[in-house]
C-alpha cells in the first residue's frame, strides 16, 4: 500500500448523516442498504480541480479528495475492551481464511528471491485497529466537517421534517460534551425515489420549498431510474461495490459502523440501483464537495487561522504568553453547549485544559489549542500540508507547555504526518513520530487506564514502521515495532505484541543480508504470543515458518520445543496425521534421557493410534531405527548368477578373462541379441522373473529404548500392477520381524520375488514400530550405472559400486534356467599338497532345462575330472583301496546313484583344453541337458601346492534348453572356491653330481614337517620325467653310507621309504641316486607306482605347475597349445624360477644331458587336522594323501661344468730300497657336461688342494674313516702334504684340444712318491675354455686321490 | 558459579553447534529445566547474525557483546577456522568473558589438531568438558 495514498484516505474530512425514517426505509427495503452505504462508495473523487485558497496569496486547486460518510450516532470510539474483542475475533476469522496447514516458507520464498508479504491478516487487523481508535477527542481530523441531512420528497412536510432532524439530538457524544466542533455545514439531501408517485414535479416543488424555507443548503438526489445491471447468475451488477465498503460492527454504535445491518433483499445487494443512479449519487456528492463542502472549509480555515494568528502568533503574542504564563493567560473559554449548530462566535483567547471523564484532560472547543487543532486538521484535509505543519508545531509547544502529554502526542503524530505529505526529510517525519511514541508511552505509564493509552503509542509505532518501511530502513522499521511491542507486552496485550513482533521478524528478512536467525527467533516469540491471546492458529503459522531456519541443524531443544508444540496443536484440533508428522520430528532425541524419549515415543503411538481410529495412516518418515540408504547393497543375477558373496567381489577383469574362452557376453546386462543402442547408457539393471532380488543395508538403534520391529520389508511397485490390492500377484516380499536393543546396530537382508516380466521399482523400505507405527524410508533416487562403453570410468571403480543400489528400477526377464552349483563333501581346511576329491552337484533349479555346459578356471590347484563319477577310474590306484573306506569322497566308486541323473547309463566325458592366458577349459556334451530339478553330479580335485589360502575362480556357461522369446540365451555362473591351506611337508631337493660315477647324479631330499600339525607318512619317492630313474642310495649297497638324518634319526634306507614316517614337527633328510636317461634307453624305476603320474589328476597338476595367485589375474601368459582329449599327456613346463640365468654356461642347455627331471613325493596322513569351524577337538577326520612335486630338479649353477673321476691304484707296495721312487699311475675320466664342446687342460702340481667342501651337497665334508682298511698310520701325511712328498712325472700338462659335449675321455697321469705313507694326490687343476658362443674359460681342482704306498718288507 | 544463565556454544560450518555445556550450576542436572533450554538456544542461535555482522568489523577473534535479549547477553569469539564460540550469560564483565574465551579456545585447539577431527561433528569428550568446567569456574567464579 501506497503510504501517500493511505494517508489521504484516512486522513480525509468526515461527514455526518443524519437521515430521515423515510429515506432510509427507502434503501434499506429495496437495497438493503443505509443511506450511509449508498453514499460512501461515491466519495472519492479524482478528476476535480476546485481553487482554493486558504491562508496565502496564492491558490492551489484540489484535484482528489475523499470523503468519509458516518451515520451520526457511530462517530464515537468504542471502548477498549469491545474494541479488543472485535480485534480478535476478527483476527481469528482471518486465521481461519489465510493460514494454511502447509504455508509457503518465507525463508524458501527469500532464498528464491520472490519474498512478499505473507501476512494478510495484519493489514486488515492494521485497518481495524486504527479504526477503533478513530473520534478521539485530542485529535479534530476524524471530526465531522460536515452534516448531511437526508429526507424523503415524498414527506408531507419536508421542512418541518428537517427540522426534526436537527432537533433530534443524532449527534455524536463528543459533539454533546462540547469536545467536537458542532458549528459545521449543514445540507439537506432530498431523496427522490422515481418509481414513488409525485414525479419529478413534486420533487422539484418540494426542493424548492426547503431551499426557500430552510437555513441549509439542499439538493436533489433521483434514485432507482431504469433497471439494474444483472450478472449472469442473477447477482446485481454492483454488488460487490456495495460490499467492499462493509465494515465489521461492533456490538453497540461505535466507529463509524452501526450494530446491524438492514436485510438484504432477495434481489439482492443495490437491486434497485441502475448505472444511472450511481451516475447520479456521484454528480450530486461532487456537486456538494465543490459548491458547499470546499468553500466552507475554505473560509472556516480563514477565520480560525485568524483567530490563531491574533492569539497566538506575533512576537507581541509571544512575550504575553510568556510573560503572563498560562494560568493568567484569559479564562476559561470552554463551550460546553450540546447546541450543535452555528455556534456563536467566541473570543480567542488561551485555556487550559480540563479533565475529562476518562481522567485525562480534553479542550473544549473554545478554546485556542482546540481551535488550533482544528486548523491544522482543517488544513490537512484541504490538502495545505505547510499551513497544518506550522500550526501543529506552534500547537505542539503549547500542549508540552501545558504537560498535556496525550494531546502533544497527538499533535507530533500529525505533524509527523503533516511533515510527509508536504515533503519534509526523514529525520524530520522520523522525530516527530517518534517524539509521539514516547509521549504516548509517558501518558499511558500515568494514565489512569494505560492499556488504553499504549494503544495510540502502537498506532504510532505503526505508522512510523510503514513509513520507514516504505523508504527501505527495514532495521529501523524493525526496531519501532519491537519498540510497540515491549510496551503491549508490559499491557499484558499479547495479541497485538504478536503481531507487532510477526512483522519485525519479517522485516528482518528484508534486510540485506538477510537475518534468517534472527527472523527465526522473533517469528517463534510472535508465536508464544499468539499462544497466550489463544490464536492457535497463528501460532502454528509462525513456528512453521522457522521450521525450516531450523532444519537439518542440530539444536535439539528448539526442534523439540516447535515439534512439540505444533503436534500437540494439531492433534488438539483433530488432525492426528499432521501431528504425528511432528512427533516424529521427536525421534530420536538421542540428547534426551531415557524417560523423554518414551514420552515422546509414547504420544507419537497414542497420536498414530488416534488417526488409525479415524481412518488409514500414511507410512511415515521415522527416524528410528536408524536406516542407512546411502550404502545399499543390491544382490541379483541377470544372465549373470554370482553364488556368493565373494564370486560378487572378484575383480570383474578376471571373470572377464575367464568367460571369454567361453564365448559368453559378459558384458553389461544383455546378450548378443540385443541390439546396441545409444540409450544403453541410462538401462536399468535386468533381473530375472522368480528369483530373489536381495538387499542388504544396515540399521541400527539411536534410542535407549527397545525398538521392536515388525512386517519390515521392501516396498516395491511393478509396472503391471494398477492397484495395491492385487500386487501380491506380481511381487512376493520377505518380511522380517525382531527387536532392537537399545544402542544395537545390525545388518539385515531382504529379498523380493518378482513374479512377472515387466519393471519392478523398489521404492524403499517400510516397516511397522511397536506394532502401530507405520514407517517408510525412501532410497535415494540415483541414476542408473551408466554404461561402461560411454564413461571413462575405471573398471576398478565399476567393480566396487556394483554391489551398492544405483537404480531403484529393474527390468524384469522372463524366467531362465538356473544353475546352482553345489559341494557336497567341501573340507574345512586343506594340507599343502593335499590332493582332494571333491563331488560338485549341478543342478538345475529354474522352470526350463538348460543345456551346452562348460566350465572355466585358471586356478593350476583344481582340477575337474574329464569322466563323470559313475565311469571315472580309480585315480589314486593302490593308495585308494586302503583309504576308500575313511575318504568316501576321494573313491569314486563311493559316489551315491542319483536317482534323477541326467547322465543315463551312457559314458559321460567332459572335454578339455587350455584356451588364450592358459585358462582351462571344459566342455560337457552339447545333448547333455539337466531338467529342471535335476542334478549332475561331478568330481573336482583340489590339490594345493602353496601355503596359502585356495582361491579359485570357476566360471559355469550354459544355454536355455529353448530359445527364449526374449531375454539373453547364455547364462553365466560365476563362483568361487576358498579353502584354508595348513602347512604339511615341505620337500627340498639338493642335486650334487656323483664322486664316483660321471653321469648320476646325488639327490638329497630335505623333508620338512616341522611347520604341520598332522604325520604324515612318505609313502613313495618317483621320478615321473621318461627316462630318468631313482634308486635309494642303500638299494646300490651302500648300507655303510646310510645318510644321516637332518633330524637326528636315522631314516630307512631303499624302498621302505614309502612309508617314512614324518611326526608332526620333525624334518628328516633322504638320498637318492639320480640316473639320467641312458643311451640304451633302460629305465629303472624303484617302488611301486602307486599314483598315476602320468595320467590322472596328478599329472594334471603336474603339467600345471603351481604359480602364486597374482598370476593368476590375467598377467601371465603361457603357450597357446591346446590338447584335445579326455587325457592330456604329460608335458614337463620348465619352471621360471628354476631357469638358468641368460648369460650362464647353462644357458642353453638341450637335450637329455640337461633335461631336469620331475620329482613326486607322496604322503599320506592318517589323521587330517580338525577344522577350525564346527568340528569338534578329537573328532574323527578322513585320511589324507598329497603329493609335492618337484619340478625342474637341476644341478646348481657353477657346479662341475666338467665333470672329473680319478682312478687309479689307491694302495701300492713299493720297495724302495730297491727304487728311491715310486711312480704310479693315475687315470683321470673327463666329462663335457657344457652343451658346447670344450677345450680341457690338466696341469699337474700347479693347483693348490681343493679345500672348499662346504658347498651344499649330497655329501659332507670327508673324514677318514676310522675303519678303513688303511690305518692312518701317520697322521702327518693325512692333510697337505709337503711339496716333495710326491712329484709328478711326464707330462705336467695336458691337453684335450675339442672334447665335444656330452662326451668323456680318459688322460693319464704319472706321479712319483718317496716314501711311504698316505698321500693325498689334489695338487692338479682342470681348466676348460669353450670357443663357440662366445669365449668361457674356466678352471677347478681336480678330485682328490688317496693313495697309500706301503713299504715292501725284504723277504 | 551462582549464575542463571551461562551456556558455551561451539558453532560450526552452516551453524551447526558441535559443542554445548550448560555450565549454570543448578542442583538437580538430571532435571530439564526446558524453557531455559528452549530460550538459551533461541538466543544464542539468533545471535549468530549478529556474530556474521560483527566479524566483519573487528579485527580481533574476540568480538564481546554482539546480541541481547531482555537480561541475556551473548559475547561472542571467532577462532581463525570461522568456527564460532558463544557464551550466554547475564552480563559478565568483558574482561571475563574474554579470558574465559581465550583459555577454551587454547583447549580447543588441541581438539581441533586432532586429525579426525570434523567440524561437522560432535565434540563428546569427557575431558573437554571437564576442562571447559574448570575454566568457567575460575573466571566466572
Amino acid at each position: 500500500m501506497d503510504l501517500r495514498n493511505w494517508i489521504l484516505e484516512r486522513v480525509s474530512p468526515a461527514v455526518m448523516v443524519v437521515s430521515s425514517p423515510a429515506a432510509d426505509a427507502i434503501c434499506r427495503e429495496k437495497n438493503g442498504l443505509t443511506v450511509v452505504d449508498l453514499l460512501r462508495p461515491h466519495g472519492s473523487f479524482h478528476h476535480l480541480s476546485v481553487p482554493v485558497r486558504t491562508v496565502g496569496d496564492t491558490s492551489y486547486r484540489i484535484r482528489e479528495l475523499q470523503l468519509r460518510f458516518f451515520h451520526s450516532q457511530t462517530m464515537t470510539q468504542p471502548s477498549r475492551e469491545v474494541a479488543d474483542e472485535h480485534l480478535h475475533q476478527l483476527l481469528n476469522t482471518l486465521a481461519k481464511e489465510h493460514v494454511d496447514n502447509e504455508p509457503t516458507s518465507m525463508v524458501h520464498l527469500l532464498r528464491k528471491g520472490s519474498l512478499s508479504y505473507q501476512t494478510p491478516w495484519f493489514e486488515r487487523y492494521r485497518q481495524e485497529f486504527f479504526r477503533m481508535l478513530a473520534f478521539a477527542e485530542h485529535e479534530c481530523y476524524d471530526h465531522p466537517v460536515a452534516c448531511l441531512y437526508v429526507v424523503h420528497v415524498d414527506a408531507e412536510d419536508i421542512v418541518a421534517e428537517l427540522q426534526q432532524l436537527q432537533a433530534g439530538g443524532n449527534v455524536p457524544p463528543l459533539m454533546r460534551q462540547g469536545l467536537m466542533e458542532a458549528s459545521i455545514l449543514q445540507h439537506c439531501l432530498v431523496l427522490h425515489d422515481a418509481t414513488s408517485e409525485g414525479g419529478d414535479a413534486r420533487a422539484q416543488e418540494q426542493l424548492k420549498t426547503l431551499a426557500a424555507r430552510s437555513n441549509c443548503s439542499c439538493s436533489l438526489m433521483k434514485v432507482h431510474v431504469g433497471t439494474s445491471d444483472r450478472k449472469a447468475n442473477g447477482e446485481p451488477g454492483h454488488a460487490g461495490l456495495w460490499r467492499a465498503h462493509f465494515q465489521p460492527r461492533l456490538p453497540r454504535a461505535s466507529a463509524g459502523e452501526l450494530p446491524d445491518r438492514p436485510e438484504e433483499p432477495d434481489q439482492g445487494l443495490g437491486a434497485a440501483l441502475s448505472s444511472t443512479d450511481l451516475k447520479t449519487i456521484t454528480q450530486v456528492l461532487e456537486d456538494f464537495t465543490v459548491r458547499y463542502l470546499l468553500p466552507d472549509l475554505e473560509l472556516r480555515l480563514r477565520a480560525l487561522n485568524q483567530q490563531v494568528l491574533v492569539s497566538r502568533k506575533g512576537l507581541r503574542n509571544q512575550l504575553k504568553s510568556l510573560w503572563r504564563g498560562k494560568s493568567a493567560s484569559s479564562t476559561s473559554l470552554a463551550n460546553n453547549s450540546n447546541n450543535h449548530t452555528a455556534p456563536a462566535p467566541e473570543t480567542p483567547g488561551r485555556t487550559g485544559p480540563t479533565p475529562t471523564a476518562a481522567g485525562g484532560q480534553a479542550y473544549s472547543t473554545g478554546s485556542m489549542e482546540f481551535q488550533m487543532r482544528m486548523l491544522a486538521d482543517v488544513a490537512f484535509l484541504m490538502q495545505d500540508y505547510e499551513l497544518a505543519g506550522t500550526t501543529l508545531r506552534l500547537l505542539a509547544a503549547d500542549f508540552k507547555s501545558d504537560r498535556a502529554w496525550k494531546h502533544y502526542a497527538g499533535a507530533q503524530e500529525m505533524l509527523a504526518l503533516a511533515s510527509f505529505m508536504a515533503g519534509a526529510s526523514m529525520a524530520t517525519v522520523t522525530a516527530a513520530f517518534s517524539e509521539a511514541f514516547s509521549a504516548y508511552t509517558e501518558v499511558a505509564r500515568a494514565a489512569r487506564e494505560p492499556a488504553a493509552m499504549v494503544r495510540y503509542a502502537t498506532r504510532t509505532a505503526l505508522m512510523l514502521a510503514e513509513y520507514q518501511r516504505a523508504h527501505g530502513q527495514f532495521p529501523e522499521a524493525h526496531s519501532a515495532l519491537l519498540q510497540g511491542y515491549r510496551q503491549e507486552y508490559e499491557m499484558g496485550s499479547s495479541m497485538r505484541a504478536a503481531l507487532l513482533l510477526e512483522q519485525a521478524a519479517l522485516f528482518q528478512l528484508h534486510r540485506t543480508p538477510a537475518l534468517t536467525h534472527k527472523f527465526a527467533f522473533y517469528i517463534v516469540l510472535a508465536g508464544t504470543e499468539y499462544q497466550k491471546s489463544s490464536l492457535l492458529r497463528l501460532r502454528a503459522h509462525a513456528y512453521r515458518q522457522a521450521l525450516p531456519v531450523y532444519q537439518g541443524k542440530e539444536w535439539n531443544y528448539i526442534k523439540e520445543h516447535l515439534h512439540d508444540a505444533l503436534g500437540k496443536q494439531l492433534r488438539e484440533g483433530g488432525e492426528p496425521v499432521a501431528a504425528a508428522r511432528h512427533f516424529v520430528a521427536l525421534l530420536p532425541g538421542a540428547f534426551n534421557p531415557e524417560a523423554w524419549q518414551a514420552y515422546f515415543l509414547q504420544q507419537l503411538l497414542d497420536t498414530v493410534q488416534e488417526a488409525a481410529a479415524k481412518g488409514k495412516v500414511p507410512p511415515l518418515d521415522l527416524p528410528v531405527p536408524e536406516v542407512d540408504v546411502s550404502r545399499v547393497l543390491v544382490r541379483h543375477d541377470d544372465h549373470i548368477c554370482h553364488a556368493d558373496s565373494a564370486a560378487l567381489s572378484q575383480p570383474l577383469d578376471q571373470w572377464r578373462l575367464l568367460e571369454g574362452p567361453l564365448g559368453a557376453g559378459a558384458e553389461g546386462t544383455t546378450s548378443w541379441l540385443d541390439e546396441p543402442s545409444s540409450k544403453a547408457a541410462v538401462r536399468p539393471p535386468t533381473i530375472v522373473a522368480d528369483e530373489p532380488l536381495t538387499l542388504t543395508l544396515n540399521m541400527s538403534n539411536p534410542m535407549k529404548l527397545p525398538l521392536r520391529l515388525s512386517h519390515l520389508r521392501l516396498s516395491c511397485s511393478h509396472s503391471l500392477c494398477r492397484d495395491e490390492a492385487s500386487l501380491s500377484q506380481y511381487v512376493q516380499a520377505d518380511e522380517l520381524e525382531f527387536t532392537l536393543d537399545p544402542s544395537d546396530a545390525v545388518q539385515i537382508g531382504l529379498s523380493v520375488r518378482p513374479l512377472q516380466p515387466g519393471m519392478l521399482t523398489v521404492d524403499g523400505l517400510e516397516w511397522t514400530l511397536n506394532d502401530h507405527v507405520r514407517g517408510f524410508r525412501a532410497f535415494p533416487a540415483r541414476d542408473p550405472a551408466p554404461s561402461r562403453r560411454t564413461t571413462g570410468v575405471r573398471r576398478g571403480a565399476a567393480v566396487r559400486d556394483r554391489r551398492i543400489l544405483q537404480s531403484r528400477t529393474f527390468n524384469v526377464i522372463p524366467a531362465m534356467p538356473r544353475l546352482e552349483v553345489h559341494m557336497e563333501n567341501a573340507p574345512p581346511s586343506l594340507l599343502q599338497g593335499q590332493l582332494f576329491c571333491c563331488r560338485l552337484s549341478l543342478r538345475n533349479t529354474g522352470p526350463t532345462p538348460l543345456k551346452s555346459l562348460r566350465m572355466a578356471t585358471l586356478h593350476p590347484d583344481i582340477h575337474l575330472a574329464p569322466l563323470d563319477p559313475s565311469h571315472d577310474d580309480d585315480p589314486l590306484g593302490p593308495l585308494s583301496q586302503s583309504s576308500a573306506d575313511t575318504q568316501p569322497g576321494a573313491h569314486s566308486g563311493a559316489s551315491p546313484p542319483h536317482q534323477h541323473s541326467p547322465l543315463g547309463q551312457s559314458r559321460v566325458v567332459a572335454r578339455s583344453h587350455t584356451a588364450k592366458h592358459g585358462v582351462h577349459v571344459q566342455t560337457w556334451p552339447s545333448e547333455l541337458a539337466i531338467e529342471p530339478g535335476q542334478a549332475l553330479r561331478w568330481n573336482l580335485w583340489l590339490h594345493p601346492r602353496s601355503y596359502e589360502p585356495l582361491l579359485a575362480l570357476l566360471s559355469w556357461c550354459y544355454e536355455a534348453a529353448q530359445s527364449p522369446s526374449d531375454g539373453p540365451r547364455q547364462r553365466l555362473l560365476r563362483m568361487t572356491a576358498r579353502y584354508d591351506v595348513q602347512p604339511a611337508l615341505a620337500v627340498t631337493p639338493v642335486l650334487t653330481p656323483s664322486a664316483q660315477d660321471l653321469h648320476k647324479h646325488l639327490l638329497r631330499l630335505d623333508l620338512d614337517n616341522s611347520q604341520g600339525a598332522t604325520a604324515l607318512d612318505i609313502s613313495e619317492v618317483a621320478c615321473s620325467t621318461p627316462g630318468w630313474s631313482l634308486t635309494p642310495i642303500a638299494d646300490r649297497g651302500h648300507a655303510g653310507a646310510a645318510p644321516s638324518a637332518i633330524g637326528g634319526s636315522t631314516g630307512r634306507p631303499g624302498v621302505q621309504h614309502q612309508h617314512l614316517e614324518m611326526p608332526a614337527g620333525t624334518r628328516r633328510a633322504a638320498f637318492f641316486h639320480l640316473h639320467p636317461p641312458t643311451r640304451s634307453g633302460g629305465n629303472v624305476t624303484s617302488g611301486v607306482r602307486w599314483m598315476e603320474a602320468d595320467a590322472g589328476p596328478l599329472a594334471h597338476f603336474q603339467a600345471r605347475p603351481s604359480h602364486p595367485p597374482t598370476e593368476a589375474r590375467g598377467t601371465r601368459r603361457t603357450s597357446d597349445t591346446s590338447t584335445d582329449g579326455a587325457s592330456p599327456s604329460p608335458a614337463p613346463v620348465p619352471s621360471p624360477s628354476r631357469a638358468a640365468p641368460p648369460g650362464s654356461p647353462f644357458a642353453a642347455a638341450q637335450g637329455p644331458l640337461w633335461d631336469s627331471p620331475n620329482i613326486l613325493v607322496a604322503w599320506r596322513s592318517h589323521a587330517q587336522p580338525a577344522s577350525t569351524s564346527g568340528e569338534a577337538l578329537g573328532a574323527e577326520v578322513p585320511q589324507a594323501v598329497g603329493a609335492v612335486h618337484l619340478l625342474d630338479c637341476r644341478l646348481q649353477e657353477g657346479q662341475a661344468p666338467i665333470r672329473a673321476l680319478a682312478e687309479g691304484c689307491g694302495r701300492v707296495t713299493h720297495d724302495f730300497a730297491a727304487a728311491g721312487a715310486c711312480s704310479v699311475p693315475l687315470r683321470l675320466h673327463l666329462r663335457n657336461c657344457l652343451p658346447h664342446p670344450a677345450g680341457l687342460s690338466v696341469e699337474a702340481g700347479h693347483m693348490q688342494p681343493h679345500t672348499a667342501p662346504s658347498e651344499a651337497g649330497a655329501w659332507r665334508c670327508l673324514s677318514v674313516p676310522a675303519d678303513g682298511p688303511v690305518q692312518a698310520s701317520d697322521s702327518q701325511a693325512v692333510g697337505p702334504p709337503a711339496a716333495l712328498d710326491h712329484l709328478w712325472c711326464g707330462c705336467a700338462c695336458t691337453r684335450i684340444p675339442d672334447l665335444p659335449s656330452g662326451h668323456q675321455t680318459s688322460i693319464t697321469l704319472q706321479v712319483a712318491v718317496f716314501a711311504p705313507g698316505l698321500y693325498k694326490i689334489a695338487d692338479y687343476g682342470i681348466g676348460w675354455t669353450t670357443t663357440s658362443q662366445g669365449a668361457q674359460q674356466g678352471s677347478f681342482p681336480g678330485p682328490p686321490f688317496l693313495l697309500q704306498v706301503d713299504a715292501a718288507v725284504p723277504s | 558459579m551462582t549464575s542463571s544463565a551461562l551456556t558455551f556454544v561451539v558453532v560450526g560450518h552452516d551453524d551447526h553447534p558441535i559443542y554445548e555445556i550448560d555450565l549454570a550450576a543448578r542442583g538437580d542436572s538430571a532435571v530439564r529445566d526446558d524453557r531455559a533450554q528452549y530460550l538459551h538456544q533461541f538466543v544464542l542461535h539468533a545471535a549468530l547474525d549478529a556474530v556474521e555482522e560483527q566479524q566483519w568489523r573487528s579485527t580481533s577473534m574476540h568480538l564481546s557483546v554482539v546480541d541481547r535479549f531482555n537480561k541475556l547477553q551473548v559475547s561472542a569469539f571467532i577462532t581463525a577456522a570461522g568456527l564460532k564460540l558463544l557464551l550466554l550469560h547475564d552480563g559478565k564483565s568483558d574482561d571475563s568473558v574474554r579470558q574465559f574465551f581465550r583459555d577454551v579456545y587454547e583447549i580447543f585447539l588441541r581438539v581441533m589438531l586432532n586429525p579426525f577431527f570434523n567440524p561437522t561433528l560432535h565434540v563428546t569428550s569427557p575431558q573437554f568438558d571437564l576442562k571447559v568446567r574448570t575454566i568457567a569456574r575460575s573466571h566466572f567464579r
